[in-house]
């Protein structure tokens, strides 16, 4: 299967060329050839799609060696089982759809080639991650998704902000892969291997201290952490909105983050092993939900409030993941891709319409001027809010289901938490597009619908956002095609053929309450936004806890007090006093021990053949003398 | 054995065709020979993989193209058309001079392929007297004169000490070829015993060999004869001659006598190992001219291939080869731009001055070079240093401390060729033909494709 | 010796005996004792004849020909060039000769083999020659 290369190295060519020849190409047609070295991709990753479909046997491919150091070997290998195929296709379709995107958002920008060479460069990354076969690999994609993250967050270099947001994620980014890298160093040594084959078998793990598993778990999900933006290492990811859009819905909604999932479902038997762990990862998930759902309330910014709801929604898988329900959070992750990307893509275009307006107290009824974007958008916020029927209901409630089974109250204020996220989307999008238009008159005239290489991708990923439920439904609803997604993965993971399953009433108890809590939120909605047509206030106007909330529960500002100045005042300190007068003065002093030595030796080095002679026999009787001696 | 056919007809060749006509043809000439033999090595005799010494070709052929030999071969005439192809012109013109450098690289390559210590012997004159012609080329330059005279009394002087040292092995164990050496070795390595004809020799023989890699205490000729040669003859000792010593040095010491080696030499040799690392090094830190200061490296990088060595075969001969190809591109790359920027006449660091700005590309591989000799990781310089380093770990501690102190020295002097090369102003600056540009392309894919992929490298040795 | 009887039934007996016998240094004890010997006689006739005899120094002594002809000029007196490329050549084929000996002896055993190997030799000799020749290494007027 010579595909498994392909797959990878299309996009490498992609990057290559739009890279090095994009200056002399026309912009439509770098942005085209980036495109379809991803189609390539996408149509290369569905045929192995399709293959695994009937024979679940994982594809591996070993090139080279790495790594060779006596016993221990690490391959450059790709494998596909079933678990990466679906994550291929993810990031290859969506993929696709974002570079076609980009071609209509980006025509005007300078730097069109580089973007659709980091854009080819990033899938190409990712790719990596998710096909390697071994801790490595994943390692290189995941170190190359977040070069790459930096490079399109900072894209706008010329704007300080901005370099500094693309300078926040990378800094915030390489502590959690500072843990990851522990956590393999770990694996390696305990395991002597890198390989998931060997590394990730159960007959192995039993050899193991169940304190070692517990800590490579935990140093694996903070790398997760900092890729997927959870508490604490979350505040990048608002930040990161500083990107172009389409990079905002590719790399920090649909793809890059949800990289820290994978490798939580990848390496599930390690947290099959753990408890302390799962629950570290079901707390650490569940509090990020809440409290990015709370800030997003507030925010007025229509990518940060989508940003926050992205790091909301991840807590949500991180949760499903801390219950052990990994095909559900592998399902959220699906669906969350689908709408997520829309409903960036759909900001993208009012933010387009509108000449780089983002904050949506300028907005407001823009339902009539862009059709196509307030349809799509409106169902894709009833996608993520879990309307019923909606793909985002679907896979909501399964997680919530598991919740269920793991905790009451966990599942308590994980539907509020749910309900939260139906509040601020539905803000976003009333607000966005009721009401009147309260821009400037400029923008008023010029207000158009996008064209059409925008909306296309819009609509198709409207459509996925609304039966993208079909995937996993539940057996409630029908039989047949029931846990889709659970029998197409159970093989990769290991899982029972039929989940464990609540009992009928139950499950429709919980799908009532959810329903219920939704419905409340709509209310909340109508009565605040669209009966009472209330415009969020102005930064100086808000009070109490909204102004918390508005301001992220002061999070950066914490951050900064708690961490950054004292590293700074003892950075000073040990600057002045430790670095300069003794590391330095000791440094300097071996330096000028070896400098007095190499004027002692240049003595010797006196250009005469005769004393080297002397220096050389006195050499041999030594050596001679020492071999006889001994 | 048919490369080496075809580069000895080849400098015959080129010798005649030098007669009448200048040197410029007969260097395309030349190396159109050499690249002819390095397609010929693959298909030279093949061996197995030499790590359990092939007996059987010992009594019956003097030289042996195993694995170990077609390999250095390999680097060495690789070595040899980057310097016939970059050092053009560099040199007194005639082409009697490529002629003896390629008579010298049989030599080398001969040292790679003994099995006999008469070959051995023979490679190592091959390799030498064409070299004191070489080292004095520059006939009406006075230090040029000084570094012949100088080179060709020292290396008599070890020549006469390496052949008595196979004079007494000759004595201990009745035979000049790998087999009775072998045998006595294996003997006396169960044994447990130490012979004194057979320690004696094998002192000898190691001081005359480590004399030709510029290990401490047989080094001091090194500085004063680079200096004063002719760059393409500095290049050239610098790169062949070391890897040729060090390939005869694997092939005679862990190969052949191998199983000796707790009893006669190992402790010697990290001794000497460790005693050059530091010499090289510190050595190298007052230097003011870059040729002295290309040589004090070339002493420290020595004492790090003897690491090689001191390890298993199977992983020294990786480790070495790894480092041999990085040591001889880096190496290229350096002395061919300080051959350009010294046309002037000033051969001191401040040479370098202003290349960063006159030609960004030229500083770029300057320091892309001295990244790997200094040991930078996703280099060449480092995949070598970390395959010796690694292997010598477990049974060399101490050796290895030396060795990385060594290489934590050796970072001052590399970068202040770089801090002149980037920071300082000046009027530097390299024009490079399309051949030049070609081949220095080829040595910085070298450095970068060793650096980044060791395990696929290694993996050609295989074929 | 007890090495020596473990090993005596071992086949290559010969050989380990020969080995051990020369890894003792006390064998060399001869060889000391005739070289100290032999050091001893020198230094000590020369070390006796420098004490005992008389010793006059006059200036004509000091001159290093004493056969009656002034010195001219100095010993080391520069040679052209020419005279050790002719030597040098001369050894060259001198030593060719040499080889050409034990062929002669071994003529009919070596067979075609050593036909070829020894014409090898001459022709690269010739080349050589030939190249000097050229070259204008010959010409004694230039």
């Amino acid at each position: 299967m010579e595909n498994l290369l392909w797959i990878i190295l299309s996009p490498l060519a992609g990057f290559a060329i739009s890279g090095l020849a994009g200056k002399y190409l026309p912009k439509g047609t770098t942005g085209w050839i980036a495109s379809l070295a991803v189609l390539v991709s996408f149509v290369l990753s569905f045929s192995l799609f399709n293959g695994l479909l009937s024979n679940p046997a994982a594809i591996k491919k070993e090139y080279f060696t790495f790594i060779g150091s006596g016993n221990f070997h690490v391959n450059f290998a790709l494998s596909v089982d079933r678990l990466t195929a679906m994550m291929m296709l993810i990031v290859t379709g969506i993929g696709f759809l974002i570079h076609v995107y980009s071609i209509s958002y980006m025509h005007s920008d300078e730097g069109f080639y580089k973007f659709f060479a980091f854009l080819n460069l990033f899938i190409f990354n990712m790719l990596i991650l998710i096909m390697g076969s071994n801790f490595l690999m994943l390692f290189f994609g995941w170190e190359g998704v977040g070069l790459c993250s930096y490079l399109l967050i900072g894209f706008w270099y010329q704007n300080e902000a901005y370099g500094k947001a693309a300078r926040k994620a990378f800094v915030m980014n390489r502590i959690g892969d500072l843990g990851l890298l522990i956590g393999i160093f770990l694996i390696a040594w305990q395991f002597g291997s890198l390989d998931y084959d060997k590394v990730l078998d159960p007959a192995k793990l039993v050899a193991i201290a169940p304190g070692m598993i517990t800590a490579i778990c935990v140093l694996l999900f903070i790398g997760a952490m900092g890729k997927s933006a959870q508490i604490p290492l979350y505040t990048w990811l608002p930040d990161a909105m500083a990107g172009p859009t389409p990079v905002s819905a590719l790399i920090h909604a649909a793809t890059m983050v949800t990289a820290g999932i994978y490798l939580v479902v990848r390496t599930h038997v390690l947290f099959d092993m753990s408890v302390f762990a799962r629950e570290f990862v079901l707390i650490i998930g569940l509090c990020t939900s809440i409290l990015a759902a709370l800030i997003g309330l507030k925010q007025n910014d229509i990518k940060k409030v989508l940003a926050y709801s992205t790091v909301s929604q991840l807590g949500f898988m991180f949760i499903a993941l801390g219950s052990q329900a990994y095909v559900a959070a592998m399902f959220h992750l699906t669906t969350h891709a689908f709408f997520k990307a829309l409903l960036f893509l759909g900001s993208g275009s009012v933010i387009h319409a509108l000449d780089g307006e983002q904050d949506i107290r300028k907005m407001g009824g823009l339902r009539k001027a862009m059709p196509i974007t307030f349809w799509t958008f409106l169902l894709g916020t009833l996608a993520i809010c879990g309307f019923p029927y909606f793909s985002g209901f679907f896979s909501k409630d399964e997680i919530l289901a598991e919740v269920y089974k793991h905790n009451v109250v966990l599942w308590a204020l994980c539907v509020g938490s749910a309900g939260l996220t139906c509040i601020y989307m539905l803000r976003v999008l009333i607000v966005t597009f009721w009401g009147t238009f309260r821009g400037s008159e400029e923008q008023k005239h010029h207000l158009h619908e996008s064209p059409a290489l925008i909306t296309i991708p819009l609509v198709i990923l409207a459509v996925l956002s609304v039966f993208g439920g079909i995937l996993n439904l539940p057996p409630l609803l029908s039989d047949s095609i029931a846990h889709g997604m659970h029998h197409f993965l159970s093989p990769a993971l290991n899982l029972a053929e039929v989940p464990e399953e609540l009992s009928p009433l139950s499950q429709l108890n919980l799908v009532v309450v959810t329903v219920v809590v939704l419905a409340l939120a709509f209310w909340y909605v109508r009565h605040k936004y669209i009966a009472k047509q209330v415009v969020p206030e102005t930064d100086d106007a808000m009070s109490g806890m909204g102004k918390v909330m508005a301001n992220k529960f002061y999070v950066d500002e914490i951050f900064d007090a708690s961490l950054v100045e004292p590293i700074e005042k003892t950075s000073d300190f040990t600057y002045k006093w430790l670095d300069r007068k003794w590391i330095d003065g000791l440094v300097n002093s071996f330096g000028k021990i070896a400098n007095a030595m190499s004027n002692l030796y240049g003595k010797m080095q006196n250009g005469n053949l005769e004393y080297y002679l002397l220096y050389m026999v006195a050499g041999i009787i030594l050596i001679v003398g020492y071999n006889l001696m001994k | 054995m048919k490369s080496l056919l075809i580069i000895f007809i080849g400098a015959i060749v080129v010798l005649f065709t030098g007669i009448k006509k200048p040197e410029k043809k007969s260097i395309g000439l030349a190396i159109a020979f050499l690249v002819m033999a390095l397609a010929l090595i693959p298909f030279d005799m093949m061996g197995k993989l030499p790590w359990n010494f092939e007996i059987k070709y010992a009594p019956i052929n003097m030289v042996a193209f195993d694995i170990s030999a077609r390999a250095f071969s390999g680097v060495l005439i690789l070595g040899t058309i980057f310097i016939l192809g970059l050092f053009s012109g560099s040199d007194r013109k005639g082409s009697d001079l490529i002629g003896l450098v390629m008579f010298s690289l049989c030599g080398a390559i001969l040292m790679t392929s003994f099995t006999n210590l008469i070959m051995m012997f023979l490679g190592i004159e091959a390799l030498s007297i064409p070299l004191y012609v070489l080292a004095g080329s520059k006939k009406s330059d006075l230090r040029s004169n000084e570094a012949a005279i100088k080179y060709f009394l020292m290396g008599a002087f070890s020549t006469a000490i390496f052949l008595m040292g196979c004079a007494f092995l000759y004595g201990s164990s009745k035979g000049f070829d790998a087999f009775s050496l072998h045998d006595m070795s294996a003997f006396v390595g169960h044994n447990h015993m130490s012979p004194p004809l057979f320690t004696v020799g094998i002192s000898l023989v190691l001081i005359g060999l480590a004399f030709k890699v510029s290990a401490f205490p047989f080094h001091f000729w090194s500085p004063d004869v680079y200096e004063g040669s002719p760059n393409r003859t500095t290049v050239f000792m610098a790169v062949i001659v070391k890897i040729a010593a060090i390939a005869a040095f694997y092939r005679f010491f862990p190969l052949i006598i191998g199983e000796a080696q707790a009893v006669t030499w190992g402790t010697i040799l990290a001794c000497i190992s460790a005693c050059t690392i530091l010499v090289g090094n510190i050595g190298a830190l007052r230097q003011k001219s870059v040729k002295r200061l290309l040589a004090y490296s070339g002493i420290a990088q020595a004492g790090y291939l003897l690491m090689g060595i001191l390890i298993a075969p199977e992983k020294g001969f990786q480790a070495l080869w790894i480092y041999s190809l990085g040591y001889v591109s880096a190496n290229v790359i350096v002395f061919y731009l300080f051959n350009k920027v010294s046309a002037g006449g000033d051969e001191t660091f401040a040479a370098f001055r202003g290349l960063g700005r006159n030609n960004k590309g030229a500083a770029l591989v300057l320091c892309l070079s001295m990244l790997s000799l200094a040991g930078i990781p996703l280099t060449a310089g480092f995949a070598g240093k970390y395959l010796l380093f690694s292997s010598a770990f477990s049974d060399y501690i101490y050796l290895v401390i030396i060795a990385l102190i060594g290489s934590a020295i050796s970072i001052g002097y590399y970068f202040r060729i770089f801090k002149e090369a980037i920071l300082m102003d000046g009027e530097a600056r390299v024009q490079m033909r399309i051949v030049d540009i070609l081949l220095l392309g080829l040595a910085v894919t070298m450095i970068l494709g060793v650096g980044i992929l060791p395990g696929f490298v290694i993996q050609i040795l295989q074929f | 010796m007890d090495l020596l009887a473990a090993e005596s039934n071992n086949p290559n007996h010969e050989f380990i005996t020969f080995a051990i016998g020369m890894s003792s240094p006390v064998n060399y004890l001869p060889i000391v004792i005739q070289s100290a010997v032999a050091i001893g006689f020198v230094a000590l006739a020369l070390g006796a004849s420098h004490l005992l005899g008389p010793k006059r120094k006059t200036a004509q002594k000091e001159e290093s020909f004493e056969c009656g002809i002034e010195i001219q000029g100095n010993a080391r007196y520069p040679i052209s060039i020419k005279y050790f490329l002719t030597a040098i050549l001369f050894v060259l084929f001198d030593v060719e000769i040499i080889f050409f000996y034990p062929y002669a002896v071994n003529f009919k055993e070596m067979g075609i083999e050593g036909f070829i190997a020894v014409l090898a030799f001459v022709g690269i000799f010739m080349a050589g020659f030939i190249y000097v020749w050229k070259k204008g290494g010959l010409e004694w007027e230039k």
